[in-house]
């Protein structure tokens, strides 16, 4: 048989019987062998003899409608009646066995072909990927977003105010009256002469304690304006501002909620240190220093050697803000603090030219996606 | 603010030794420990910028005698010069000074030593001769040379106006470092100072920190210096006052003396005969310029100690250079300049002077810039032998004009600007005097004559109230001018043990130590009838800043250091106050368009005054009138934007430049007009000072009342009873894509070019945030960008609330000549939409939407999942028919005729266009449209019969309203 090539020999095996049509029981209990015997020869071949189409032929050829098989069912109501049912199960018996063994041969050529075919569909893997298009959060957003949810967490409610200002809410309520040298620290963008574009979130404390009333435990972020422009300073940035006035609120709370917001922002405690300083709305006042997360103290070029970054301001609530802002200092006290956070990205995101944020470069932005 | 520590320690505080240090190690900084001083200042709040050890890096620059001094064989300007610079030590240089003599003591750089040029010291030979080091000028070593004092060429170190030492000392110095032998040795502070702290603009001011600070370390007890004897009792700072009010005239060598005042500045003027003015001592010069200053003369480097010591300014005038007026005598005058007044400055720059500049003027000249710098022709010179000194406090906001009109900042200036101690003018006079009088030359003996005092006083208050103008310290309770940065009123404060403790939440140091600290820094505390609490006087120089128990608590805070302040925990209120809404709105669309592949940018928020030109609009005001800042920081964006557009597509211009030729990017931040909600100008002069105001001015925005560039369209952000009356703020979003939406890859047939369908889906996507639909109409003739779009692939995005459409924003595909503007080749598409209408579109839908559900409540309907079924059309419409109106008639068709009529129990899911095709087999002018509908079933599977039913009104519906014919 392995000899013969296939399709002689296919065509061989699958060649009907010169007749279908039995004369009697012992000629059809023959043809049915001769039948059942072809069916063995041709379902016993190896598999990878046949093409799909062929397997399909040798279904067609045994189960088939123009098969012997159904000439012989069609044939059975031609036997007299006390054949008949003798002829009926001889048939019936082919019939099964034929069927159980076509589907088997069917679904074993299938599955082969299949198998062949899936070796034949290998990939070249070392063609490039698809480029995806991907896009990104600035990375002054992000930082906004990842100082916000911590203080979310605190307990403070996020709280916008307007961009453009009046002197007052800006400096006035602040504690900065005009001509004050703190008006110095900061040089302002004017509108007009009692309008500017705000030089601080600081000035939204004063909207919410005048507007929202205390008690207040609130944040806001947004952008502010000031009048410089070089390698480290832009003239719009981020900032994020805190205020809590409440009765009995003092410099041992507001250390407390420092040290939590900055072990929260950066997932495990870490070392603060405070300086005194000045800022017109705040007494005492102070600078926030955060131990170096590249050195731990030790000097490094991100600290500039001093092991310690700086973060933002804090201090309790001048009362004279209190006053100015409707709120009685003899009942209530607060904190606030804040902070720049273009630079906070800038040192988290390892950028070296501030003015780079603001190109827009879609380069910069995947790469920066995915620190 | 640089601060000496050694004229700290010679004048004000002994500084400490540091461990096992000699009094006498040099140089200084072996002898304290600076570190610890550093922490001081940084921790009371003055942090150190910077520290510099004046002579480090000199060790190898010694003292040297030439012992010999001959002609170099080779070269006549050279001398070969055997030098001695220790026992012993004798060494052959060769030098080009002219000065080089047998005798000199010299300053001699060792081989090795580098110079502050950069220079590095080499044995070397010189025309065959061996040169083992160079002997130095003053100018080789980094310090400053006057010629007249100074001479040319190698530093003479016997020569005592060049801070030279006797020779019977010097020969016991030889190979000592020069900076250290000469005492030029010095550690300089650079202190950060805060503006509430104008004292520290003094040395006296900073040595009381430190002071403060080491008797808080508690390793001994400091104390600050008094004054030293020798250098006062020539006349008492009371009399000066009192004399300057009293009298008008004083008689002087060089005629009589009169002061007058047209600014109301109040000014003493103090005038002195019998001056001798001499070379400087060279502790003065060593520190004036270990200071950065230059010495000058006698009587000109005392009035700067007294700045430098005391933040006390002031400034002498040679009485006999002055004009003489009608009166026959001198006489100052502190008014305004006339418009381009000349002045010749110290500094031999001659200024043109504005109107709003004071000077100080005789009859013809101005002879100083007040309070910035003293004029040329009055100046102080070796003849000098009447002098005035003038001691004015003009207005801290006026010199600070004045010194920035005129680029000028000198320490004078600055000290007025911070606010100056006015109390302790008198006593700054008291001690100039004196020290101009221990300055005079050893030879003079006589000392200098006090001649009197006048004030210059306005006119207007020469009267008894005049007396305050300069207050005694010791005298209270009487107010400044009030054009004067005004010291508060009430500087005896009650404290008590208790105020410490309810401000910093713990008690942190005992009562007793509180009163310590501030007694250190100068307050006086008196005990009360109460145990438990004193009476605290302010000092003079705090009482800008120092107001009631808050501050004392901060002084003490300061010195005991904020980081020891305990950590408490807040209790909670236990009260959730839910956030601004609109804030997580922006924050869910800027995600949304990152999801949907667009970088996030920032910009200034500002415009150029043409980017409206660029970007083909009508005029400036066409989205609303631009507000204009005042003082622009970039010169040509002196407006803030009114929309986000011409930012963009700078933005895609610089990211063509650089080579990505593709992108999307977004922007989200506000807008701003110069109009109020009601749409009422807020800003009349907008524009003015910066030349715009015309430009501004000369045409209105023409926007429709309900157009999302309307100023009523804003978002309100605060909550004052005037805040509709502010100019309105709109949050914006911009988005635009350049280059095409996919580059040819392997995977892909060819490069897809972004479509305007593209964009509008993200726009679908955008607004489904705000859980708004959009719909796209033709841009309207009155929008104000249309013209910088493509008129044919552009819409006008308006969205449904309740009852109406309400515009939104626009999306387009750019004008070419936009591009062309900015420079952007290939195609780019773009919207914008105005944030605020959305949210508040949304707000009116979300409301209707839970009304409507909370009337209709009863049994919500029980989601069945049932397999969707899907039906698919393809109708031959002619190219007339827009995809809309077929979508339309065949959503009517399913619903209206198929399922409500026949009661088929299902929801119609979408109608999506899937395929147009033109081409073969469909007749010109027309096309061939497949589409599908999405049917969902809600309570049992559909039947054939029920698919047929509305298959039917599909086809009837459609063949009538579109004249469709149904494909096979």
């Amino acid at each position: 048989m392995m000899t013969l090539s296939k399709d002689i020999s296919l065509s061989e095996l699958l060649e009907l019987p010169q007749s279908a049509a039995a004369s009697s029981l012992s000629e059809l209990q023959n043809l049915i062998d001769d039948e059942r015997s072809r069916c063995m020869k041709v379902v016993g071949l190896q598999v990878n003899l046949f093409s799909e189409a062929q397997a399909d032929d040798v279904r067609v050829r045994f189960t088939g409608k123009k098969s012997p098989l159904q000439d012989w069912l069609k044939a059975l109501r031609n036997y007299p009646a006390d054949e008949r049912k003798d002829a009926g199960a001889k048939i019936n018996q082919l019939k099964s066995f034929l069927e159980t063994e076509i589907e088997n041969f069917v679904v074993k050529c299938r599955l082969f072909a299949e198998e062949k075919k899936l070796a034949d569909e290998r990939i070249d893997l070392t063609l490039p990927r698809p480029e995806l298009r991907l896009g990104s959060r600035h990375p002054v957003s992000l930082a906004v977003q990842q100082l916000l949810e911590p203080l979310k967490r605190l307990g403070f409610t996020v709280i916008d105010g307007p961009e453009l200002e009046r002197d007052f809410y800006n400096f006035e309520a602040l504690n900065i009256p005009s001509d004050h040298p703190a008006r110095e620290m900061q040089d302002t963008f004017f509108v007009a002469s009692e309008w500017v574009l705000r030089t601080h979130t600081s000035s939204v404390q004063a909207h919410a304690m005048m507007e929202r009333g205390v008690p207040l435990r609130v944040a806001c972020a947004g952008f502010t304006y000031r009048n410089e422009l070089d390698l480290t300073h832009v003239p719009t940035f981020r900032q994020i501002e805190c205020l809590v006035i409440d009765k009995g609120i003092t410099l041992a709370h507001m250390r407390s909620t420092l040290d939590a917001f900055f072990a929260e922002v950066f997932g495990r405690p870490v070392k603060l240190r405070l300086r005194s300083s000045y800022f017109p709305f705040t007494e005492p006042s102070a600078e926030i220093d955060v131990q170096c997360q590249q050195c731990f103290g030790s000097g490094c070029r991100s600290c500039k050697h001093t092991g310690w970054l700086e973060m933002g301001g804090c201090g309790l609530v001048n009362t004279r803000v209190l006053e100015r802002c409707g709120v009685d200092p003899q009942v209530y006290s607060g904190f606030a603090f804040g902070m720049g956070v273009d630079r906070i990205a800038m040192s988290k995101f390892g950028i070296a030219d501030l003015r780079s944020l603001f190109e827009g470069d879609v380069l910069l932005s995947r790469q920066l996606a995915l620190r | 603010m640089l601060i000496s520590l050694k004229l700290i320690d010679k004048l004000f505080l002994q500084l400490p030794l540091s461990g096992g240090a000699a009094s006498s190690a040099t140089p200084c900084w072996k002898r304290w420990d600076i570190g610890k001083f550093a922490e001081i200042f940084t921790r009371q709040g003055f942090e150190v910028e910077s520290r510099l050890l004046r002579g480090s890096g000199f060790e190898n620059v010694v003292v040297g005698r030439i012992n010999s001094a001959e002609r170099h064989p080779k070269a006549d300007k050279l001398q070969v010069c055997q030098v001695q610079t220790a026992s012993g030590d004798v060494r052959q240089i060769v030098c080009g000074a002219a000065n080089a003599r047998a005798g000199l003591f010299v300053a001699v750089a060792l081989p090795g030593a580098r110079l502050p040029n950069g220079l590095e010291i080499k044995i070397s030979k010189i025309r065959d001769a061996e040169s083992c080091g160079m002997l130095c000028s003053r100018e080789e070593l980094g310090l400053p040379v006057d010629a007249d004092r100074d001479g040319n060429g190698i530093w003479e170190l016997h020569h005592e106006p060049s801070c030279g030492l006797p020779e019977s000392e010097l020969k016991n110095l030889l190979g000592q470092p020069v900076f250290e032998a000469l005492g030029l040795d010095d550690v300089v502070f650079e202190l950060n100072v805060t503006p509430n702290r104008p004292d520290i603009l003094g040395h006296e001011g900073a040595a009381r920190e430190l002071c403060a600070g080491l008797n808080r370390a508690g390793q001994g007890k400091f104390e600050i210096l008094p004054w030293k004897k020798e250098w006062t009792g020539q006349v008492a700072a009371k009399q000066i006052l009192t004399e300057a009010q009293e009298r008008s005239e004083v008689q002087t060598q060089a005629g009589s003396f009169r002061a007058s005042n047209a600014i109301g500045a109040p000014t003493f003027f103090v005038a002195l005969d019998d001056v001798k003015v001499a070379t400087t001592p060279a502790w003065i010069r060593n520190s004036l310029e270990a200071l950065g200053q230059k010495s000058i003369n006698s009587v000109v480097d005392a009035g700067n100690l007294i700045l430098l010591c005391f933040a006390q300014p002031n400034h002498a005038f040679d009485l006999a250079k002055l004009n003489s007026a009608a009166h026959g005598g001198k006489q100052l005058t502190l008014r305004f300049a006339s418009e381009n007044e000349f002045f010749a400055g110290l500094d031999g720059k001659e200024r043109s002077l504005s109107s709003n500049d004071c000077v100080v003027a005789d009859e013809k000249n101005v002879q100083a810039l007040l309070g910035v710098i003293g004029g040329e022709k009055s100046k102080v010179s070796d003849q000098s032998v009447s002098l005035v000194l003038e001691f004015a406090n003009p207005h801290p906001v006026l010199v600070r004009r004045t010194s920035r009109r005129h680029g000028r900042k000198t320490d004078s200036s600055f000290a007025f600007e911070k606010g100056i101690d006015v109390f302790r003018r008198a006593e700054a006079a008291e001690k100039l005097i004196g020290l101009i009088s221990a300055l005079q030359p050893a030879d003079a003996r006589s000392r200098v004559k006090y001649c009197g005092s006048v004030a210059a006083l306005p006119a207007a208050s020469f009267s008894a109230e005049a007396k305050s103008f300069f207050p005694d310290a010791a005298d209270s309770a009487k107010q400044l001018d009030a054009a004067q940065v005004r010291p508060l009123k009430n500087y005896k404060i009650s404290y008590n043990d208790k105020d410490l403790a309810v401000r910093v939440g713990a008690e942190l140091i005992p009562f007793a130590e509180q009163l310590k600290i501030l007694g250190s820094l100068g307050f006086l505390t008196e005990k009360t009838q109460d145990s438990a609490a004193v009476q605290v006087t302010v000092p003079s120089w705090r009482r800008l800043d120092v107001a009631g128990a808050a501050d004392l608590v901060e002084e003490i805070v300061r010195v005991v250091g904020i980081d020891h302040v305990p950590a408490l925990p807040m209790t909670s209120a236990g009260k959730v106050v839910p956030d601004d809404s609109h804030l997580s709105f922006f924050e869910s669309t800027a995600n949304r368009m990152v999801s949907l592949g667009y970088h996030e940018t920032a910009g200034f928020h500002f415009m150029r005054a043409d980017d409206w030109k660029k970007l083909n609009l009508a005029h400036v005001n066409v989205c609303g009138e631009p507000v204009a800042l005042l003082n622009p920081i970039i010169k040509d964006e002196p407006l803030m934007q009114t929309t986000l557009l011409s930012g963009l597509l700078r933005k895609v211009a610089f990211n063509l430049n650089y080579g990505n030729r593709r992108g999307q990017l977004f922007e989200i931040s506000r807008t701003f007009q110069n109009a109020d909600s009601k749409g009422r100008r807020v800003f009349a002069d907008n524009g003015s000072g910066i030349g715009l105001a015309a430009q501004l001015q000369s045409t209105s925005a023409t926007l429709a009342a309900d157009s999302e560039y309307s100023s009523s369209a804003a978002l309100p952000l605060s909550r004052e009873a005037t805040a509709p009356e502010r100019p309105s703020e709109t949050p914006r979003l911009c988005g635009v894509v350049f280059g095409s939406e996919e580059e040819k890859e392997w995977l892909n047939s060819g490069e897809r070019d972004w479509t305007l369908h593209a964009v509008a889906a993200h726009l679908d996507e955008i607004l489904s945030v705000y859980s708004l639909k959009i719909e796209l109409k033709d841009v309207p003739e009155s929008h104000p960008m249309r013209t910088a779009l493509h008129p044919g692939r552009s819409a006008h995005v308006l969205v449904k609330a309740s009852d109406r459409l309400v515009p939104v924003g626009w999306i387009a595909e750019f004008h070419p000549s936009v591009l062309r503007n900015f420079e952007i080749e290939g195609r780019c598409l773009g919207f914008e939409i105005n944030l605020a209408t959305a949210l508040a579109v949304a707000a009116e839908v979300k409301l209707e939407s839970g009304t409507a559900t909370a009337k209709s409540s009863g049994a919500a309907p029980v989601q069945i999942r049932l397999p969707m079924v899907e039906r698919d059309f393809a109708f031959l419409v002619a190219e007339s028919v827009t995809a809309d109106k077929l979508i339309q008639s065949v959503r009517t068709a399913v619903v209206t005729d198929g399922l409500e009529p026949n009661k088929i129990p299902a929801r119609l899911v979408g109608v999506r266009i899937f395929d147009v095709y033109r081409g073969q087999g469909v007749p010109s002018g027309h096309k061939s449209v497949a589409l599908r509908v999405m049917l969902l079933p809600t309570e049992r599977t559909l039947v054939e019969a029920d698919i047929s039913c509305f298959s039917q009104a599909v086809i009837q519906r459609v063949g009538r309203e579109c004249e469709a014919q149904l494909r096979g």
